[in-house]
């Protein structure tokens, strides 16, 4: 892509997005800030329980009602994203999520159909074009025969098709900004190429965000984002940051693959300091309690870390 | 050691196992990997005595475990525990983890008295890697690695000779993964005990496992890595 065209189409930042719990509150995220331009694909990697779900809610305005946005923005096209039915009207539309398990996220009392009719029903396109239509955002979804499906319910189909049948309903838009929550979950070596390709396909200029644990997941995308205990700890182009990790965390990410030997990263010490990865910290050193996160530049790559 | 002699096992006119011997010797991790649906959980089952075989015998050390002929050997087969997929479907949504440590502990009568019960207790979660206020949390509230190891734990409790992971790893991100691998090993072999290791994860097993068997489309298991 030349420089020229980067058009900053969406970005997002925020304070701390914390859960009302029965006995206090708890920070989920904390000073998360990121841009994405057309077209690039960005990938959310962490453990579970960093947070990765909670930044694409977020952005979606689909936060649990026990949890809250307590600071920061989220721009698209470099105004604000509204809130409340606003915000409804642009989900589906120039806002696309995929879920992470498309068998149980399709409605089981209706049939593709009338899903994907539903979903082109936003779009206010001329109804007798919908036949015509929904046939064709299955075949971009790589069913050969859409009339096969289109009559289908969700439980007649098997955990692929199912998958691309969500696939399908997302193409039903113009998506501006596509989240893919652990989109490739299951699916072998082949099936994740093929995922990508067909995203590739179907949504060209949309920016993506990735989530994932999949480090060859995050390998085909374009930056990387690691997130730990709610906090940002290394971003860049994921060329650089999955070959030449800078943070302990990532370097630990990368290390307990399978093809890296598997190494296992356990509690080390007790204690808690501003890095959400120090009690497991093999850097770690005594400056580091009382050390604050700061934050290092090199080329295109940033992290955050509380030891040199 | 535990040996699977001929052993077969057929759910109406589909065969499952056809034939299956395997040795597994002390203080060896032995992996079995095939496509879904071949055999893999229900070799599982039969060692666990979930399902009984249609043919043939299993000892473990010397001593006749389950055959056609006779009954599972209940008392014998705790020797064998099992971690499932499912972290959470393995433990009592209703139960604190610290409530189902000791019922656990109680119903084996594995201490005297309460101050060896929590003394077991704190050594176990030591070994886990689990912080001691887990006790006092319900499964919900606990991540799927923690709850995997507390299910580890509640194995590891009755000192078995043989630890079955029945693709206990797949829900788990990687790093949890590697974790939970570790304390597998560390805690198993060097007592001689062995790990039997389910996974459809050719790669992983491959890593993981000093032998790697395979079910073919017959399913027959074969040695495919020694």
């Amino acid at each position: 892509m030349a420089a020229t065209e980067i058009i900053s189409a969406f970005s997002y930042a925020c304070d701390t997005i914390s859960a009302k719990l029965s006995r206090g509150e708890r920070v989920l995220l904390q000073d998360v800030s990121f841009s994405l331009s057309s077209g690039e694909r960005l990938a959310v990697i962490g453990e579970t329980g960093s947070g990765k779900t909670m930044l694409a809610l977020s952005i979606l305005g689909l936060l649990p009602a026990n949890v809250r946005m307590q600071g920061g923005c989220i721009q698209m096209d470099g105004t604000a994203l509204p809130t409340g039915k606003q915000l409804q009207t642009l989900r589906g539309d120039k806002l696309v999520y995929i879920p992470q398990n498309g068998a149980e996220f399709l409605l089981p009392a209706r049939t593709v159909r009338k899903q994907l009719y539903d979903s082109l029903k936003k779009l206010s396109l001329p109804q007798k074009e919908f036949p015509q239509l929904a046939a064709e955002k299955l075949r971009l979804a790589g069913f050969d025969r859409p009339e096969d499906v289109l009559d289908k319910y969700s439980f007649q189909l098997s955990g692929g098709m199912a998958q691309r049948v969500t696939i399908a309903l997302a193409a039903c838009s113009r998506a501006r900004l596509l989240i893919a929550d652990e989109p490739t979950n299951g699916l072998d070596e082949a099936g994740r190429a093929q995922f990508f390709a067909l995203l590739d396909s179907i949504f060209p200029d949309a920016a993506k965000l990735i989530i994932t644990h999949d480090i060859s997941v995050a390998a085909r995308c374009d930056r990387v984002l690691v997130l730990c205990g709610g906090q940002m700890l290394e971003t860049g182009t994921s060329a650089a940051v999955l070959s030449a990790p800078r943070h302990p965390y990532t370097k630990a990410l990368l290390a307990a693959q399978v093809a890296n030997g598997m190494q296992p990263s356990p509690i080390l010490r007790e204690g808690v300091s501003g890095c959400p990865f120090y009690a497991r910290c093999p850097e770690a050193d005594a400056g580091c309690l009382n050390g604050a996160m700061q934050k290092h530049t090199v080329g295109m790559s940033e992290w955050w870390c509380c030891h040199a | 050691m535990l040996e699977i002699k001929n052993c077969c096992k057929s759910f109406e006119n589909q065969t499952v196992l056809q034939d299956v011997s395997l040795t597994i010797p002390g203080g060896s991790i032995i992996g079995v990997s095939g496509a879904s649906g071949i055999g893999k959980s229900t070799l599982a089952k039969i060692l666990c005595g979930v399902t009984a075989p249609d043919a043939g015998e299993i000892f473990l050390d010397g001593q006749l475990l389950v055959s056609e002929k006779s009954n599972y050997d209940r008392r014998w087969g705790l020797a064998i525990q099992m971690v499932y997929q499912q972290p959470y479907a393995t433990l009592d949504p209703s139960q604190k983890i610290g409530a189902g440590l000791r019922e656990l502990i109680s119903y084996h009568r594995l201490t005297k008295n309460k101050q060896e019960t929590e003394k077991l207790i704190a050594d176990i979660l030591a070994q886990m890697q689990l912080p001691s206020k887990i006790l006092a949390h319900l499964p919900r509230q606990i991540s799927g690695g923690e709850a995997q190891r507390v299910a580890l734990a509640r194995c590891l409790l009755l000192s078995p000779k043989l630890l079955i992971l029945d693709e206990a790893t797949s829900m788990l991100d990687v790093s949890t993964q590697a974790n939970l691998l570790a304390l597998v090993k560390a805690q198993m072999l060097p007592n001689g005990g062995s790990v039997l290791f389910i996974s459809h994860d050719r790669a992983l097993t491959d890593f993981y496992c000093d032998t790697v068997y395979a079910f073919d489309e017959d399913h027959r298991l074969k040695e495919v890595r020694a």
